[in-house]
């Protein structure tokens, strides 16, 4: 394997896989990058078996071949070498030699054969899907996923395709068990194997919201076995799908709720934010008192003090206290890009809805903590 | 600096607070307990009932044997808390320092108190008098420079006692205690001692420490400095409650799975029970083993939200035994704990999904108000009731 690239293109691609390759762990050929120069392109590969990503980059071939190296050292030497023009060239016993103008460095690699292949797909049937749109789903859903590995069914994203007559609609659901969030988008072109949902890994979607965050108009996607493909120009991104079942997200959801208040968003966040400062560490928790057009935020902590301040929202309604963390409410509104929320109440043990005013196919809930 | 520790312990004190609320009862055979027909145990006996060899701890129905005149009552935890506060409110006039063991018994370090109130036996008889003025029980007083030798000390002149150990009288004093004496001794380790031909602390404290270490590991050296008089453990006022926790040690030796269970499910249990009786949670759960090699090990995990329910703790030790060797090498300790404590007046966090979790929170304190009534062993999980009474004792 020898050919030049060009600095730019090459610190890209090793970027795109920092988060995939590992840092430390039992194989240590995942610690590495796979590079496979072929015809005028070179390829970047890179997996943790869960996560896998290849990225492909125009290049000068010399020689056709591959080799694999340590994917966090070899971004480090690329990222500050002073040329554009970068030159590797594959020697005995999985040396690499790296030169650009008067640098020169020499890396020890493992064997190409050792690198564990991507899973397999055909390029049929990938489903064209908007960018934006995709990325924005990702982004209103993946801040309610667990982080508790004890609850693994909850660690994912939930993904689906509904058919309602002649309407398609893509969905996403995420919860901690604490709180959900759930949007709808449309997309009326059938994608095989989502009728029943499948279970996206918190990792995959992370890493692929990096990747959607290059910029572009469009990605495509498949269901292939037990993997999620996305494909984006020059790159694909594979995840391996959570063998978990989501729970029954929809009985959690109230339909109709006693209490209806309309609130200005920015106003809020800014207030509950303050409060919160003084509500315990441990459990974040904010009293939420409503009265007619009005919300009073209550914090305390035996330690410090306590805190409270006033808001003015929309409310006709019996007087309501309701215990919340304040962090799930704060991460919620924060994604939120409305001027006015509504927050949908029944009662201060049951679950409450939060909506944007100009949404209504994005909804999150939130359950309450007991006073 | 020698120190002036007192030891407070109520005599007799449940049976004499149903001998107070009900003065027909003086001077009867008194014993409260759980009952004989679920396997209860006596929690207290009066001392009219003890000349029948009746005495806590014992299976009421031993005791029914023992005693068939015995006025037999249930356990009335709030009663008995209302008073034990009464006390409390009392042993605080004369230090800040006060670490009550149980509802019956505290330790009080008066070592800077007695420019204000006088010598440490002058404390001692006022706090007896203002206990018997104030909830017409009386109480039996222990003072000595640690609190080791404050316990023993209240224990010799039982009931309405009152002994001092001078300093320069210790030596003396422990000289031809029974070992069995000594903190932390159980019939366990009183039997290792035993085959060593140790018999009294006096012995104890002559014996070469390696010898003792090789046989009981670090935990024989505390025993040493024990029969030596020596314990430095200061008085922890309880506000700074840190942890909760449960122990036992086990003679023969534990290793099969299903009665290790058992074990960390009753421990669990009572755990959970102190946790909610003094409004806390945990958010850390440990575990703690000690191998017949007298090794321990301990360990712990933190769970995704604080506890006060026996059966997450009893979950989560099982999960951490197996990180431990308890089942390869056997267990001769047992023990369950809590600790990173909050207050449970904080807010507590709703599930979406867990509406098991609820159900079993209702059941709790549905429990908890049959205990509050009857006493801890009242009602307990069927899987506990196979265990001897003996075992089950507190």
């Amino acid at each position: 394997m020898e050919f030049n690239i060009n600095k730019e293109e090459f610190v890209k691609g090793l970027f795109r896989v920092q988060n995939i390759v590992e840092k430390k762990g039992t194989m240590p050929i995942l610690l590495n990058v796979l590079l496979d120069a072929q015809g005028r392109d070179l390829s970047i590969t890179a997996t943790n078996l869960e996560v896998g990503l290849k990225g492909i980059h125009p290049a000068e071939i010399i020689k056709e071949g591959r080799a694999t190296l340590s994917g966090k050292k070899l971004y480090e030497v690329i990222k500050e070498l002073p040329e554009k023009k970068i030159s590797l060239k594959l020697k005995e016993n999985q040396w690499v030699e790296i030169f650009s103008g008067k640098s020169l460095f020499n890396i020890m690699g493992l064997s190409a054969d050792s690198f564990p292949s991507l899973p397999v797909f055909e390029e049929e049937d990938f489903i064209e899907a908007d960018l934006v749109v995709f990325k924005e789903m990702i982004e209103k859903t993946l801040f309610a996923v667990s982080s508790d590995e004890t609850r693994h069914n909850l660690t994912g994203v939930f993904f689906l395709q509904k058919t309602e007559g002649e309407e398609k609609t893509l969905k996403m659901v995420a919860t901690d068990g604490y709180r959900l969030s759930m949007i709808d988008r449309p997309l009326n072109t059938v994608v095989k194997g989502l009728e029943n949902g499948i279970l996206l890994p918190k990792k995959g979607l992370a890493e692929l919201s990096k990747l959607l965050e290059e910029g572009g108009e469009k990605i495509w996607i498949k269901m292939k076995n037990n993997n999620f493909i996305v494909k984006k120009d020059g790159v694909v991104l594979i995840m391996r799908l959570l063998d978990s079942e989501f729970p029954d997200y929809r009985q959690v959801i109230p339909l109709k709720t006693k209490r209806h208040i309309r609130i200005k968003r920015s106003q809020f966040m800014e207030s509950l934010k303050r409060v919160s400062i003084l509500s315990s560490e441990k459990t974040k928790g904010v009293k939420f008192h409503f009265s007619q057009d009005t919300l009073e935020l209550t914090a305390y902590n035996p330690e410090l003090g306590e805190a409270k301040e006033e808001i003015e929202v929309e409310y006709k309604g019996e007087d309501i206290k309701v215990g919340f963390n304040a962090r799930f409410f704060l991460e919620v509104l924060n994604i939120l890009k409305s001027d006015d929320v509504f927050l949908d109440l029944e009662d201060g043990i049951s679950p409450s809805i939060i909506r944007p005013d100009n949404d209504e196919k994005h909804t999150c809930v939130v359950m309450p903590m007991r006073i | 600096m020698t120190r002036k520790i007192i030891h407070i312990d109520m005599d007799a004190f449940y049976a004499a607070v149903e001998q107070r609320d009900n003065p027909a009862l003086k001077g009867l055979p008194v014993i409260v307990g759980g009952d004989a027909q679920k396997r209860g145990v006596v929690s207290a006996a009066s001392y009219e009932a003890r000349v029948f060899g009746v005495h806590s701890a014992m299976p009421t129905s031993q005791a029914r044997r023992l005693c068939p005149q015995g006025i037999f009552l249930p356990v009335r935890m709030r009663r008995y808390q209302e008073i034990s506060e009464q006390i409390l409110a009392i042993l605080k006039e004369y230090t800040p320092l006060i670490e009550p063991l149980s509802l019956d018994e505290s330790f009080l370090d008066v070592t800077g108190s007695e420019k204000l109130f006088g010598p440490p036996v002058k404390i001692a008889r006022e706090i007896k008098r203002r206990i018997y003025e104030a909830t017409g029980l009386t109480a039996s007083a222990g003072i000595a420079p640690n609190k080791f030798l404050a316990k023993i000390a209240s224990d010799l002149k039982k009931p309405d006692g009152l002994v001092e150990i001078k300093p320069e009288e210790v030596q003396d004093f422990l000289r031809d205690l029974p070992i069995s004496k000594l903190w932390g001794v159980g019939k366990a380790t009183e039997e290792v001692l035993k085959g060593m031909g140790i018999l009294t602390v006096g012995q104890l404290a002559g014996y070469p420490p390696q010898a003792i270490e090789k046989r009981l590991g670090k935990f024989g050296l505390d025993l040493i400095a024990l029969s030596r008089g020596k314990d430095d453990r200061p008085v922890i006022p309880s506000s700074e409650t840190k942890s909760i926790s449960q122990e036992e040690t086990f003679t023969p030796d534990l290793h099969d799975l299903e009665t290790i269970k058992k074990f960390l499910l009753d421990q669990s249990e009572r755990v959970g029970w102190e946790l909610r009786r003094q409004r806390l949670k945990g958010h850390t759960v440990h575990l703690k083993v000690r191998y017949p090699d007298f090794n321990l090990v301990t360990r712990s995990a933190t769970l995704p939200l604080p506890t006060d329910q026996g059966i997450e703790i009893y979950q989560t030790a099982i999960n951490l035994l197996n990180k431990t060797d308890a089942l390869k090498k056997k267990a001769r300790l047992l023990g369950v704990g809590v600790s990173n404590l909050s207050r449970r007046d904080d807010l507590k966090q709703l599930s979406l999904f867990d509406s098991g979790r609820k159900k079993v929170e209702r059941s709790t304190e549905v429990v908890d108000r049959i205990r509050d009534k009857f006493g801890p062993d009242a009602i307990k999980r069927a899987s506990l009731l196979e265990k001897d009474d003996e075992e089950v004792g507190r």
